[in-house]
């Protein structure tokens, strides 16, 4: 008898369970309507939970929630080294590779697999999934998705009387994080920035935080410097945005305070020098130790360590006197250049896409223990 | 030979697009054949239409010379013997392709659209003046069509200092091309880590323009239209850089020449400062005392320091406003509220931006 109640008591407990997990399904993709989801560009990927994956669309300001329904589980992404990477994408497409241009990539944590959102000359965006050498296309005319359009933070509606264009907001970065889609923005008019939090189902809302940071080297305070790539590091506990600015700033906010249109002061906790963009950003964990990776335009793959950040209590308040002279928090320089994308495949291997010194483009992957 | 065209209903391909459909004639096997390649108004080929008695699951389609990775679409068996292949994106006008059944390979052809394509023009390049602030911030160009997506576009912009007679990097490179929406306005920004005193941009190169200077900067017609048509001509703009312009703009020192009552003269506005004009001709308005906007058009003139104000109706009598927006800058970013090389602080990014405003009478 005691066993059959424990058994019913079982089958209960996983009915509920069942039903949660369906639950949180629903949750998540109920609004999610099927048909052409009319993407006018992809500037950047970024993978949600249960194979969400949101596409940043520039030219209509808007973020795609895409239901890739990719959620196979493998704990472990397949070794890739593929050369001639942008002309095979191309081949793919029909056409040569001056006629193709990589926006982004991202890795479906469940299932491992690579996707690569692709522009062709005429503006027509694709995404694309690798499998092994080749390609799958993953239609965006019959998906299953919602959206959400990014509202501009300053009012317009004197303009929108008069029928004049609104402002373009590039999607600079894109990230999702514990049910929130983090965007940032660069104007295409005003020398500006926004970054906004939207919580994800997509409701009628959105957060706007106004971030100000200190330019070490300028002595200054300033709200208006646009973010280029930013990452949610956690530290001592706390969730942190590591943004990177384009003058190169790496600064530190505290997540929790990001939200109401509060504006914040940032951390700054290095200058990385003059010259250099940060491209991407990525945080990994080796030997049980997490750290933080971040490619660049004209500098080689920084890597620096989450302890060091922690222990950089100080925010950079004197002018950098030296020129050119990245100061802060140390940084090593590993040796890989131009690294253009950047993604953890799984927990000991990161993705990564560079221009070699050849000019060949690859595709590869690499443990995280050479990292 | 036996012509048929592929009617697909998922798609936007509506009848009337069909008088594109160019016939090829390329029967290079007895038992299959290419009968059509459909085009799209625009020219864009979008479908090929063939017969072959070979297993419909050993097609494959390759752009030439290409052996292992075929282009992505999708096959499928429109009546006997008939098929049809729909590429994810259409292909490529000038290319050739190959349709091959495993390793044999069934046709061979080209994609030509036979449609001419007008090779783009820069329209405008903003601001138009050749004097300007060593601080300058940015420059607009218009084009007459959407230009291509792929590429950078500072690879086809060169800056020479024909002064110092060299070439100099001047604009902010950006993964995100600023452009609008319909491609056919591209933003560059001149660095602005170098235009901020004191950043280490600044300090290391210092400024992107230098006052006494002259520079010429040159389009290239490589720089194509997103049909793959190269502009019409190079193009160029030379300049000469004077002092910063560390000002803010005043609307108090403007100039306004107010028209008569019952006629659609212009206002003239005379700002005495070259302003950015995709900024200006966005956050002006001229407002009556209701504070409802009169409907009209602005034009600007004389280097961007000057606009014309036609209203759609008379003017009638009565005191109305010219009225700016905040967010309006000069040549060197600074607005109605600060300065662009300034320490700023802002309480709340969703404030609603300043209007900055000039009342003038219209009488009989």
């Amino acid at each position: 008898m005691k066993k059959l109640i424990f058994l019913a008591a079982i089958g209960v407990v996983a009915l509920f369970t069942i039903s949660a997990v369906n639950n949180t399904e629903n949750q998540l993709t109920k609004d999610f309507i099927f048909g052409d989801a009319n993407i006018a560009s992809i500037s950047s990927l970024s993978f949600g939970p249960e194979g969400i994956l949101f596409l940043g669309d520039s030219k209509q300001a808007t973020v795609f929630a895409l239901d890739t329904k990719d959620v196979v589980v493998n704990a472990e992404g397949a070794k890739i080294n593929v050369g001639d990477f942008d002309a095979k994408i191309a081949a793919s497409l029909g056409t040569t590779a001056d006629q193709v241009r990589i926006t982004d990539m991202a890795v479906n944590p469940i299932s491992k697999n690579v996707y690569f959102s692709v522009n062709v000359t005429d503006g027509t965006p694709v995404l694309l999934r690798l499998k092994g050498e080749g390609f799958e296309n993953v239609s965006l005319k019959e998906a299953s998705y919602s959206k959400i359009a990014l509202t501009d933070p300053i009012a317009v509606d004197a303009e929108d009387r008069r029928g004049r264009s609104q402002r373009v907001w590039a999607i600079a970065d894109m990230k999702y994080h514990k049910g929130t889609i983090m965007v940032s923005g660069l104007s295409n008019k005003e020398f500006g920035s926004t970054f906004r939090s939207i919580p994800f189902p997509f409701k009628n809302t959105q957060d706007y935080a106004s971030l100000e940071i200190y330019h070490a080297a300028h002595g200054k305070y300033e709200t208006h410097a646009p973010i280029k790539t930013f990452d949610v590091i956690n530290m001592e506990g706390k969730d942190y945005l590591m943004a990177s600015y384009t003058c190169t700033p790496l600064v530190l906010f505290p997540m929790e305070e990001l939200k109401g249109g509060k504006h914040l002061k940032g951390r700054t906790v290095a200058e990385l020098g003059a010259g250099n963009s940060p491209l991407d950003m990525i945080s990994f964990e080796k030997e049980g130790k997490p750290f933080f990776l971040m490619s660049n335009t004209n500098r080689a793959v920084m890597r620096l360590d989450y302890d060091t950040i922690a222990n950089f209590k100080e925010t950079l308040t004197e002018p950098v006197t030296d020129f050119g002279v990245a100061t802060g928090v140390e940084y090593v320089s590993l040796p890989m250049v131009n690294v253009l994308q950047l993604d953890n495949l799984d927990a000991s291997n990161v993705v990564y896409l560079q221009r070699t010194a050849s000019g060949e483009m690859v595709l590869r992957t690499r443990p995280t223990k050479w990292m | 030979m036996d012509v048929r065209f592929t009617h697909f209903p998922a798609e936007k391909i509506r009848a009337f697009l069909v008088f594109f459909c160019f016939l090829v004639l390329y029967a290079c096997f007895s038992e299959s054949s290419i009968q059509s390649i459909v085009y799209t108004e625009e020219g864009k080929a979008v479908s090929i239409a063939f017969n072959s008695s070979k297993d419909p699951n050993s097609f494959a389609l390759y752009l030439k010379g290409e052996q292992e990775t075929p282009v992505l679409g999708a096959f499928s068996s429109t009546a006997d013997d008939m098929f049809s292949f729909r590429p994810v994106i259409p292909l490529s006008n000038g290319q050739t392709y190959e349709l091959y059944s495993k390793d044999i390979k069934l046709h061979t052809f080209v994609i030509d659209s036979l449609k001419t394509q007008s090779s783009p023009k820069l329209l405008q390049i903003y601001p138009s003046n050749n004097t300007l602030p060593e601080n300058l911030l940015k420059i607009y160009l218009q084009f007459s069509e959407p230009m291509q997506e792929t590429g950078n576009a500072l690879d086809f912009i060169k800056v020479y200092n024909e002064t110092a007679q060299k070439e100099e990097s001047i604009f902010l490179e950006l993964q995100s091309e600023l452009w609008n929406k319909e491609h056919t306005q591209l933003t560059l920004w001149l660095d602005p880590g170098r235009i901020k005193t004191d950043l280490i941009p600044n300090k290391e190169k210092g400024l992107p323009i230098r006052k006494g200077n002259t520079y010429t900067i040159e389009f290239s017609k490589e720089w194509k239209s997103a049909e793959g048509v190269g502009l019409a001509q190079d193009y160029t703009k030379s300049f000469f850089v004077t002092k910063a312009d560390r000002a803010m703009p005043n609307m108090e020192s403007w100039k306004l020449q107010v028209p008569k009552a019952k006629g659609k003269k212009g206002l003239l506005l005379f700002l005495y400062e070259p302003m950015d004009a995709i900024l200006l001709l966005e956050g002006i308005d001229i407002v009556n005392e209701q504070g409802d906007i009169i409907e009209g058009t602005f034009k600007l003139f004389s280097q961007e320091s000057a606009l014309q104000f036609t209203p759609a109706q008379e003017w009638a009598t009565g005191t109305y406003k010219v009225q700016v927006q905040s967010k309006v800058e000069d040549l060197a970013g600074n607005n109605f509220e600060h300065l662009f090389d300034q320490e700023i602080h802002s309480d709340n990014a969703k404030s609603k931006p300043v209007v900055t405003s000039r009342s003038f009478v219209i009488e009989d």
